[in-house]
């Protein structure tokens, strides 16, 4: 079935692997020829997203932020893992 | 799904005992996913990041409430974290719509998807141009709201299909075929007729702004 054959594929693209999208169509009703660009499809939206860079200083920043505010709440009255 | 060193919940665990390092390991393993995702709904790097890190901070505040997870993965409450911020974004300014479709990025978008599907080795060097990005990100943001987040959780989060049906409270096989029609919406958005569409609503949009800043003259 097309959207199972869609979503082992997406699994596979997560898994970091480099499957075929040929293989994921085999034995689909007309060779799977709908299914192929949704497949490819989908691995232009996963590279797209994984390729947008994240500014590392803004993220160390961030870190920074994360840290102290722990900091702060751990030092208040009421600790994070207090109720 | 790729199996975590560390899981969310003994990182949260830790984190609420005030242990730093854990806190570091979440923040490195979610801010770039979160970054990623105000970036894809704003379309701008800089309020981006605002909204990731204010996300974390948020997260830490709250942190008592973070246990126990309602699924293995931090990344649903993390999201809905950050689409709250994101949508205070939106309400107090206007965010950039379909600003880089073009006839050609759609073109480019659309070989790319042609030479995959015809088992072609991809060039994907084309899905690391900024036009391109912009466009899928577009496109993206412009999904129907249940169907733009089952892309994120999936594609962002990394979460299986049954963590997304506990996140959403649907079925598995709901959320397969919401996500088999978000694909399938995107690529009809990402087809260069499409492109053409919306460039020429973008136009008209700036001809109505145009006109009323001189009837306001």
């Amino acid at each position: 079935m097309s959207i199972d054959s869609l979503s082992r594929y997406i699994d596979d693209l997560l898994n970091a692997e480099e499957p075929d999208a040929r293989s994921y169509v085999a034995g689909l009703p007309g060779g799977g020829r709908e299914l192929l660009p949704l497949l490819a499809t989908a691995r232009a939206v996963h590279i797209a997203l994984r390729s947008i860079e994240v500014d590392r200083e803004r993220a160390n920043q961030s870190q920074e932020r994360a840290r102290k505010t722990l900091n702060e709440v751990l030092n208040s009255h009421e600790g994070p893992g207090r109720k | 799904m790729r199996r975590r060193a560390q899981t969310d919940s003994d990182l949260i665990a830790r984190v609420r005992a005030g242990d730093q390092d854990a806190l570091d390991v979440l923040h490195g393993r979610y801010y770039p996913r979160l970054y990623k995702l105000a970036y894809v709904r704003l379309g701008s790097a800089d309020d981006a990041h605002d909204v990731a890190s204010e996300t974390f901070v948020r997260a830490i505040l709250h942190v008592r409430q973070l246990h126990p997870l309602k699924t293995r993965s931090l990344y649903p409450w993390l999201h809905a974290v950050a689409m709250n911020l994101i949508t205070d974004f939106i309400r107090r300014r206007s965010v950039r719509r379909h600003a880089s479709l073009d006839d050609r990025t759609s073109s480019e978008l659309m070989s790319y998807i042609e030479q995959i599907a015809n088992g072609s080795p991809p060039p994907d060097q084309v899905l690391h141009r900024k036009e391109v990005q912009e466009t899928i990100r577009a496109a993206i943001a412009s999904l129907p709201e249940a169907q733009a987040t089952s892309v994120l959780y999936r594609f962002l989060g990394e979460m299986s299909i049954r963590e997304m049906a506990e996140a959403m409270g649907r079925s598995e096989g709901a959320v397969k075929s919401l996500l088999h029609r978000a694909i399938v919406t995107l690529r009809t958005r990402l087809s260069p007729q499409a492109a053409r569409r919306a460039t020429s609503v973008l136009e008209e949009e700036q001809h109505v702004h145009r006109q009323s800043l001189k009837i306001h003259r």
